[in-house]
């Protein structure tokens, strides 16, 4: 055996100096036997090591103008909010809700029918699948009425607020427009929790608008929404400020002008101070990359 | 499984020999000895040792006599050969160490490893057969069966007669004291004598007759030439053995020791290996048997084998199988390979030839008549009148049978018909799906159960007639002997239980009555409306849908209503219906448990109606959860695959879907609660009624003949055979002399008669207290209740397909021919006289 051992009369066993006895260089190569021993590491080790290679450089405004999309949901749930809030004190009537929520969808169904030019669905089609949903509505609103009436409402609460959260997180924020639609989870999550919201509505009548509402607001309005997206930015930006109007005026008639501070704040800095900060902390990045890094299979998204 | 060990030792064995041929070479050549029975016993009993042989000498094998004592090994030719050989012979010793008691062994006052399941028993046979099988074929040692039960009282000389199945082993079956030899060898001769004297013309073929002869002489003085020499001094002592070699099997061989065929043994210096056995007594239904008595029919043994036990049962039979191939034992395969079968059979004619022996030799003496004394004369003359009034008695005993038995023939049939109709109307199902009526009252199924057992009887009588005038159908005779009383004894039982439960329910009848009524009215309807009632207002603070729970308890309550008016309508009949349970007890105890176990299902029809119901919307609701729930997570169930898709479901479809779903959740508690209500209910009910059952099954199965078999004969159900070690005396030279073993038969064990009930309960455990049975409660799926499987038990003694009116019609008029020709005989034998 060319084996040569590096062990002290002592027994200690020590690294060679390669300079002091001329051998072979040292290779990363497990499979070699070697005359180095096992816990040898030699200078060359880290040399392929590679830093932040894949990171990239933010600018504000990209990230802030990005964040209108998330700010867009976040406006819908809480215009939701408002509106189950509004029926529920009982004062206006439900069907002002449902009449606008239905007469808006329809203005952004004929916009994104006439302009838009992918157009897969038949007209008849999407409109026999609205009159199953409406019958449906109008079928189930008596038995969700009386649903959760033993149960407290505290209860409703809190299983709404973690049902619009996990909708809030699990929302497809994705921003290319080619993406199949709806993702089903987040859209099941919102409905659902405006369902369990409507259980304690008192009478047949709010439960059917506010649910249609809801059907509106988180069925449809996502879709027409990103098919706006890449239409115009502008007109992006021109709805997320409609929406921002809307959503504080709700907050206003929710709590007040307290609600309404905090709510602005908290949008305000989502849109501005979220981008800075996240600006401000590229710089602790560190992310180490190498030839020793197992190569990354490339799985489905959905 | 220590012997899967061994397949494996052996299998590897066999790898490092070249072929099979070769191995045959090696085996005629180098294996000159090979283990015993008798070679297992010495050593003090506790261990092994191989059969001590003489050397054969030879250039290239050096012998080490020290090594030899110890190991007790022939010499090999070569010292490799050798050393494998140890190897090999060691091995097998530890085989038979655990073997040695064919179902059970005993060293000492140890009993240890007592088999009894099938493949176990089939495995150990074929091994244990196989090495017997060795011992006997190969004359390291000789082997004699010994009856210690028919030593002569004075020890005076004696010749014995039995079997001769090979050159070195024999079976001793008659020890006949003060007969001549050249008698002997006459009477032997004179076969028709013997079998004229047997009665039976079944002993033809019973039994190798040309094996039977005068084997040797017990305390003889005088020279002979047999193989055999006993000497018996006291009856204390065992008795010694001594070969006598016959002339044609010594060779001269290298000029070395007189060498016994190939085999390379002295013929005097072979061991004996006595076997003292006491003859079992046929005439009080005893025998032994290597396997244990089956108290089944063999078609019933296993219950029926479609189902999972049996698959299980099948799958390990062909792996016990495929194991047996691969068994590579040191020795050519034989062809007698039922050679314990024949000793075992040997030793069961044992007593009834040994008698006919004695009557023939007495017969040979008496028959030359003048030549005797007045004293003689008289006494055979009143032998003669004696047989022949036995003679008319039979003929008139039988004569009375067979006018009996033809009225009974008429009855027989017509009750045969009768009862033929009756089954086929229970049995009828118009629909595969539509249950028999057997299948759904305890009642009817129990009339079945007698009807086919009464049907049974005749065909089993007769079967039992025909096999008694066979000698030698023992090991068939003696099971269908113990089912047809069993039987009989367990109908008669039944009555007399059944009077005194009868009687005592007719006596109590206006309490029994009360106790009805309290149930029809406290239970099953004020005590359910109460609790429909709580389950409709919140039960335990379970926060319930109101809507849901009042319209389901309305509709349970209007079921129950409406069966108890139905009840109220058979409240005055119910005292009627109390005295008819009792009366039914006359029939049996079996009909009063039956027919209150149909009562109980009868009076909680609403139960089950209300079960059925909340079952079937349980498990809907259910079944639709999970799919929605799927639906939910935007997955679907693929059913080609059996397994979770993703999918892209259109808008529609999700938002309809999400709202069932949440509204489907929220309704779940208040189902749930009414499902399981029912169902708790349900399986109260199930549980008692499966303790009526199982108590029909204890009166209608237990094997109460055979333990009392058991108690007052053991030797009538034998359970196997077990040698034990007596004593071994040494030659003067070390080497084992005689060994002396007690064949002793073992006794059925208890667990063994109630292996039908082990198998019932593991069955029920399976199918009835598994997490599957819960978790089929709990989502709402039904649980069935196999009720064939559970009564598969009670038909465990009864034939898969009963008989047809034909076959009974042929068996009976078949048996009258029989009977009709016996009675032409003795009537025959009476005229002749």
């Amino acid at each position: 055996m060319d084996y040569t051992r590096f062990t002290t009369s002592s027994g200690q066993s020590y690294i060679m100096n390669p300079a002091v006895v001329s051998r072979r260089p040292w290779r990363k190569l497990l499979w070699v036997r070697q005359p180095y021993p096992d816990n040898y590491v030699d200078a060359s080790f880290l040399s392929q090591l590679k830093r932040n290679l894949h990171v990239q450089q933010y600018s504000f405004w990209a990230l802030s103008s990005d964040s209108t999309v998330i700010i867009s949901h976040v406006y819908s749930v809480a215009i939701l909010v408002s509106v189950f809030v509004a029926i529920y004190k009982d004062k206006y009537n439900p069907a002002w809700f449902a009449s606008i929520g239905s007469f808006c969808t329809l203005v952004g169904y004929f916009a994104w029918d006439g302009l838009g030019k992918e157009n897969t669905t038949s007209r008849t089609a999407t409109a026999k699948s609205a009159i199953l949903i409406v019958s449906t509505l109008l079928g189930l609103s008596p038995v969700l009425k009386s649903l959760t009436q033993s149960t407290s409402s505290d209860s409703i609460w809190a299983i709404s607020f973690w049902l619009f959260l996990l909708n809030v997180f699990f929302h497809d924020y994705s921003i290319g427009s080619k993406k199949t639609f709806p993702p089903t989870l987040s859209t099941n999550l919102a409905i659902a929790a405006a369902t369990v919201l409507a259980s304690r509505l008192s009478t047949t009548l709010s439960v059917f608008s506010f649910l249609l509402f809801s059907i509106e607001l988180f069925g449809l309005f996502p879709i027409f929404s990103r098919w706006l997206r890449s239409y115009s930015f502008v007109a992006h930006l021109i709805l997320t400020s409609i929406l921002a109007v809307v959503t504080e005026v709700g907050m206003f008639y929710i709590g007040g002008w307290w609600a309404l501070g905090v709510w602005s704040i908290a949008i305000l800095s989502a849109v501005f101070v979220a981008p800075g900060w996240l600006i401000a902390l590229q710089k602790y990045k560190n992310e180490i990359q190498g030839p020793w890094d197992p190569a990354k299979p490339v799985l489905r998204s959905r | 499984m220590v012997s899967m060990d061994d397949d494996i030792g052996d299998f590897q064995n066999q790898a490092e020999r070249r072929s099979e041929k070769s191995r045959r070479n090696n085996f005629h050549i180098h294996l000159p000895s090979t283990p015993s029975i008798a070679t297992v016993l010495t050593h003090g009993g506790a261990s092994i040792s191989g059969a001590r042989s003489v050397p054969v000498s030879s250039a290239d094998s050096p012998t080490d006599e020290n090594e030899l004592k110890s190991d007790y090994l022939s010499i090999r030719n070569s010292q490799h050969d050798r050393h494998q050989y140890l190897r090999e012979h060691i091995r097998r010793d530890i085989f038979l160490e655990k073997n040695i008691g064919l179902h059970s062994y005993k060293i000492g006052k140890r009993r240890t490893n007592v088999i009894y399941s099938y493949d176990e028993i089939f495995k150990y046979r074929k091994r244990v057969q196989t090495t017997i099988h060795q011992s006997a074929v190969h004359p390291s040692v000789t082997r004699v069966f010994w009856p210690t039960d028919c030593e002569p009282q004075s020890l005076e000389p004696s010749v014995l007669v039995g079997f001769r199945n090979s050159r070195s082993d024999y079976v001793v079956i008659a020890i006949v004291p003060e007969v001549d030899i050249s008698r002997m060898i006459e009477t032997l001769d004179g076969r028709e004598t013997l079998e004229h004297l047997s009665g039976f013309a079944s002993i033809h073929g019973a039994y190798d007759s040309s094996k039977l002869c005068v084997l040797g002489t017990l305390n003889f003085k005088i020279k002979h030439s047999l193989p055999l020499v006993v000497e018996m001094n006291s009856r204390a002592e065992k008795p010694r053995f001594r070969m006598q070699e016959a002339s044609t099997a010594i060779q001269r061989l290298n000029g070395h020791a007189i060498l016994n065929g190939e085999y390379g043994l002295k013929f005097g210096a072979m061991p004996f290996l006595v076997i003292f056995y006491e003859r079992p007594l046929p005439r009080r239904l005893q025998y032994i048997s290597f396997m244990p008595i089956n108290l089944e029919l063999a078609d019933r043994s296993n219950f029926n084998t479609d189902d999972e036990d049996g698959k299980n049962l099948r799958s390990r039979r062909i792996l016990v199988d495929q194991t047996r191939k691969h068994t590579v034992f040191g020795f050519p395969q034989m062809d007698k390979e039922d050679c314990i079968n024949s000793w075992i059979n040997e030793i069961n004619l044992s007593h009834e030839l040994g008698s006919l022996l004695e009557k023939a030799v007495t017969l040979t003496n008496v028959l030359p008549a003048e030549s005797h004394s007045l004293k003689v004369r008289i006494v055979v003359g009143t032998k003669l009148l004696i047989s022949r009034t036995r003679n008319l008695l039979s003929f008139l005993w039988s004569l009375l049978v067979m006018a009996i038995m033809w009225i009974l023939m008429g009855g027989l049939m017509l009750y045969r018909v009768a009862s033929e109709a009756v089954l086929r109307i229970i049995e009828w199902q118009p629909k595969s799906s539509i249950p028999a009526l057997k299948d759904v009252s305890a009642t009817i199924q129990q009339l079945d159960l007698r009807l086919q057992q009464a049907c049974y009887w005749p065909i089993q009588y007769i079967t039992l007639r025909n096999q008694k005038s066979n000698l030698f159908l023992k090991t068939t005779f003696h099971p269908e002997y113990i089912r047809f009383y069993n039987s009989l004894w367990l109908v008669a039982n039944d009555i007399i239980i059944g009077a005194a439960v009868g009687s005592y329910i007719i006596d109590n009848r206006d309490y029994i009555v009360a106790f009805v009524d309290y149930c029809i009215n406290e239970i099953l309807t004020t005590g359910l409306r109460r609790t429909i009632e709580w389950l409709m207002d919140w039960p335990g603070g379970l926060k319930l849908n109101n809507e849901l729970a009042a319209f389901f308890g309305e509709l349970f309550l209007w079921v129950i209503e409406f069966w108890g008016g139905y009840l109220r309508i058979f409240r005055p009949y119910l005292p009627d219906l109390v005295y008819l349970i009792g009366l039914s007890g006359f029939i049996g105890a079996t009909f009063p448990i039956a027919l209150i176990a149909d009562l109980i299902s009868f009076l909680t029809i609403q139960i089950y109606c209300c079960y059925l119901a909340s079952a079937r919307i349980c498990n809907w609701q259910l079944t639709v959860l999970v799919s929605l729930f799927h639906l939910f997570r935007g997955k679907r169930r693929n059913v080609l695959r059996n397994r979770i898709d993703s999918c892209d479901y259109d808008l529609d479809q999700l938002l309809i879907g999400t709202l069932l779903f949440t509204l489907l959740t929220f309704l779940l508690p208040t189902v749930l609660v009414f499902y399981l209500t029912f169902a708790c209910a349900r399986l109260g009910i199930i549980l008692i009624n499966a303790m009526l059952e199982s108590s029909l099954a204890l009166l209608n199965h237990f094997p109460l003949f055979a333990i009392m078999l058991r108690l007052k004969d053991s030797k009538r159900l034998p359970g196997g055979i077990e040698f034990d070690l007596v004593e071994q005396s040494a030659r003067d030279d070390g080497s084992v002399g005689t060994v002396y073993v007690q064949l002793k038969p073992i006794a059925l064990p208890v667990t063994a008669m109630f292996q039908q009930y082990f198998l019932l309960s593991k069955r029920i455990q399976r199918h009835y207290l598994s997490l599957r049975v819960i978790a089929l409660l709990l989502t709402g799926q039904f649980v069935p209740i196999q009720r064939s499987r559970l009564y598969s038990l009670q038909y465990s003694m009864l034939p898969e397909n009963r008989f047809g009116i034909w076959e009974l019609w042929f068996r009976l008029h078949e048996f009258s021919v029989t009977v009709r020709e016996e009675v032409k005989k003795k009537f025959a034998l009476i005229i002749s006289k």
